[in-house]
């Protein structure tokens, strides 16, 4: 589904990404955990297509399809979601306004028709009970005024909503208790499924509790040093990242 | 055809040399003048425009949709139209040159008052060939809900001259009167277009005031509004500008008594090589004023726009509550604003703040919004628009904001397209 080979990238002369190879197939969960500062946040970026970064060599394949040089809109019509790390307020467009616009701009990249006024209101109702979403929320400003754990969930809308093929959740778990750290998770593995694939990008392993990884990559010093099953998870919460940074800064 | 010169009244004559008079000293303001450091009217000069007595020959086709169903009144090249107007209820004249002819009292008072002149000379120019001009005078108590239309149709089709048009305007609105009127500027081809609108409300007198700046993209704009509030009395006007290749809106606001509310919002949305230039004066007087500037703009291209704002609290004017706020998006590395924003106050107990921000569209809800799949165009319009969006929030009226509304989207909908 997602395959990232030999990725390289350079931001203001700094190399961030120095080579990172990773393949997710159709229904698996992989999580990368990694330090601060591995480049874990930059190659979600990366991957949903923010510019800003020198992409130096490799590329990135999405359902068989270069999107190395795509532009974020067309990676996401194709089925590609980041939960943001730090979602962004956009004050003056309410919630509503922008999934519809989202939805529709979507389908009509596909070919698809719109979505009319009554089925997307159907949609987001269904969608917003399940995840404890106020009509209120809707109505304000996209993330605007949100706490830290409303933020989180309005991604989780968002994903529902959209219904991707991919996800990445980039650092999800960062400002959640648990109650909203379950609520998040539970939204996630909801739509969990053969057809889907997630890439969850954490540095603790406390999100992995609640959604279950197929795979565990170790991100560090640019590279994926490490690929596991779910135990590896537990061996980081003992030993930390420790022994790849040293590794890291010799390469 | 010739307009029909009628008699005028001596004082009306009168008027008119004064007005002549001034310009021939002051001649147009340069750069050198503080109030138009930013402004240029070199390129104007240059067009040469003359003041004719030629009509273009303009039907009901050539203009703009109506605004509201019957209820417009039509100017064509500064003169009233009777034909091309709807009869308003309530309003049995509304043109100058009528008020003239009944020799209204109303009318010689507030025209003669003009203010320091020499200040301006393009409302001396005005006044040295007032003709005609849209002139509504509520009566104490009179309150005309519907929203009207004034279209002010100006054009050079059919003339061997680029057009210089003049026109006067007064409202008055007396004690306890209200209404809402939508001045809407048109035209095509190049010419200039030079109003005077004064304002006088009485006690607890509210008018709201909405301005369509649509002039052609060859042509020259100019406005001097001049504003007296009475205790008490309420003025909101949203000033929206996209049109003209030069504009120079000129407001000065005299709080006169107590109590009064002002609020004086704009959006300027420019592209090519359009030059947009708006000083506003807001002069408290006395006790208990409440004033409001919000203006708000998008510059694209090689656009211009002076921002000049000034907020005058006199020293009986305690307890004044005055805002000023200009924020402008640019688009384009050869984008201008220039933003001019002043305090006075002589008074000890206020409430006073002004700002002013330029900056290019945010890159964070940009690349969030696109990585939902929404078009980087589509985001950008999202973004614009939810940038200019409370300028007109506070518009009561649903059929006014909406038609305002209309203006940004169809605006923002040629952006990048």
């Amino acid at each position: 589904m997602l395959k990232i080979t030999d990725l390289h990238v350079r931001v203001e002369d700094k190399d961030i990404l120095k080579g990172v190879t990773l393949e997710i197939p159709k229904g698996e969960v992989h999580a990368i955990m990694g330090p601060n500062g591995s480049g874990k946040s930059t190659l979600s970026y990366i991957i949903a297509g923010r510019e800003g970064y020198e992409i130096t060599g490799g590329k990135i394949e999405f359902d068989g399809v270069d999107i190395t040089d795509m532009a974020p809109e067309e990676r996401a019509a194709l089925g590609l979601f980041l939960a943001f790390q730090y979602p962004v307020e956009i004050p003056g467009v309410s919630t509503t306004n922008f999934l519809r616009t989202a939805v529709n701009a979507q389908r009509l990249a596909r070919g698809e028709d719109e979505l009319d006024a009554v089925s997307f209101l159907k949609l987001q109702k269904a969608k917003t009970t399940e995840l404890g979403i106020t009509p209120e929320m809707l109505k304000r400003g996209v993330n605007v005024g949100f706490s830290g754990g409303e933020k989180k969930r309005n991604e989780v809308l968002q994903l529902a909503m959209l219904d991707p093929k991919c996800a990445v959740l980039d650092e999800t778990d960062s400002g959640l208790d648990i109650d909203a750290l379950k609520t998040v998770a539970d939204g996630v593995n909801a739509m969990r499924g053969p057809e889907k694939s997630f890439l969850v990008i954490t540095h603790y392993q406390r999100l992995l509790d609640y959604i279950k990884p197929d795979v565990v990559h170790v991100l560090a010093a640019g590279r994926i040093q490490k690929s596991g099953g779910p135990e590896l998870a537990m061996e980081l919460e003992d030993k930390g990242y420790e022994e790849f940074v040293g590794k890291g800064a010799a390469a | 055809m010739l307009k029909q010169k009628q008699q005028n009244p001596d004082w009306l004559d009168a008027l008119r040399e004064t007005g002549a008079e001034v310009f021939e000293k002051t001649g147009l303001p340069t750069p050198a003048w503080e109030d138009w450091k930013y402004s240029n009217l070199r390129p104007f000069e240059r067009e040469g425009f003359v003041y004719t007595n030629q009509q273009p020959d303009v039907d009901a086709t050539d203009l703009p949709e109506r605004l509201f169903e019957n209820r417009r009144i039509v100017f064509i090249n500064g003169l009233y139209a009777p034909k091309l107007s709807d009869p308003i209820e309530g309003l049995d004249m509304v043109s100058l040159a009528d008020y003239v002819e009944s020799d209204a009292e109303d009318l010689r008072e507030n025209l003669t008052d003009l203010g320091n002149l020499s200040d301006n000379p393009l409302k001396a120019l005005n006044t040295a060939h007032i003709d005609d001009g849209a002139v509504l005078i509520l009566s104490e108590g009179i309150q005309i809900e519907a929203p009207l239309e004034i279209l002010y149709f100006t054009t050079d089709k059919g003339l061997d001259v680029k057009p210089q048009v003049f026109a006067r305007n007064l409202f008055i609105l007396k004690d306890n009167s209200s209404m809402q009127v939508i001045e809407n500027y048109a035209g095509n081809g190049v010419y200039a277009a030079n109003h005077v609108c004064e304002i006088m409300l009485g006690r607890q007198a509210s008018f709201k005031h909405y301005r369509l700046q649509e002039e052609a993209l060859t042509a020259y704009h100019f406005t001097s509004t001049r504003l007296m509030q009475s205790e008490s009395s309420n003025y909101e006007t949203v000033t929206l500008t996209t049109g003209a290749r030069f504009s120079r809106h000129d407001v000065e606001s005299l709080l006169i008594s107590p109590k009064i509310q002002c609020i004086i919002n704009g959006l300027y949305m420019l592209n090519g090589i359009q030059h947009s230039d708006t000083k506003i004066l807001v002069d408290h007087m006395e006790p208990d004023g409440v004033s409001r500037q919000l203006y708000k703009g998008i510059l694209d291209d090689q656009t211009r726009a002076v921002f000049q704002g000034k907020i005058h609290v006199r020293r009986p004017a305690q307890r004044t509550d005055g805002r000023q706020l200009n924020h402008a998006l640019l688009l384009s590395d050869k984008a201008e604003i220039d933003a001019k924003p002043e305090l006075e106050i002589y008074a000890d107990d206020v409430q006073c703040a002004h700002g002013a921000t330029a900056g290019a569209l945010d890159e964070d809800p940009l690349f969030y919004m696109r990585s939902r799949g929404i078009p980087e165009v589509e985001a950008r319009r999202l973004l614009m628009g939810s940038f200019l969006a409370d300028v007109i929030r506070d518009v009561k009226d649903d059929t006014i904001q909406g038609i305002l509304q209309s203006r940004i989207d169809s605006w923002l909908a040629k952006q990048g397209a």
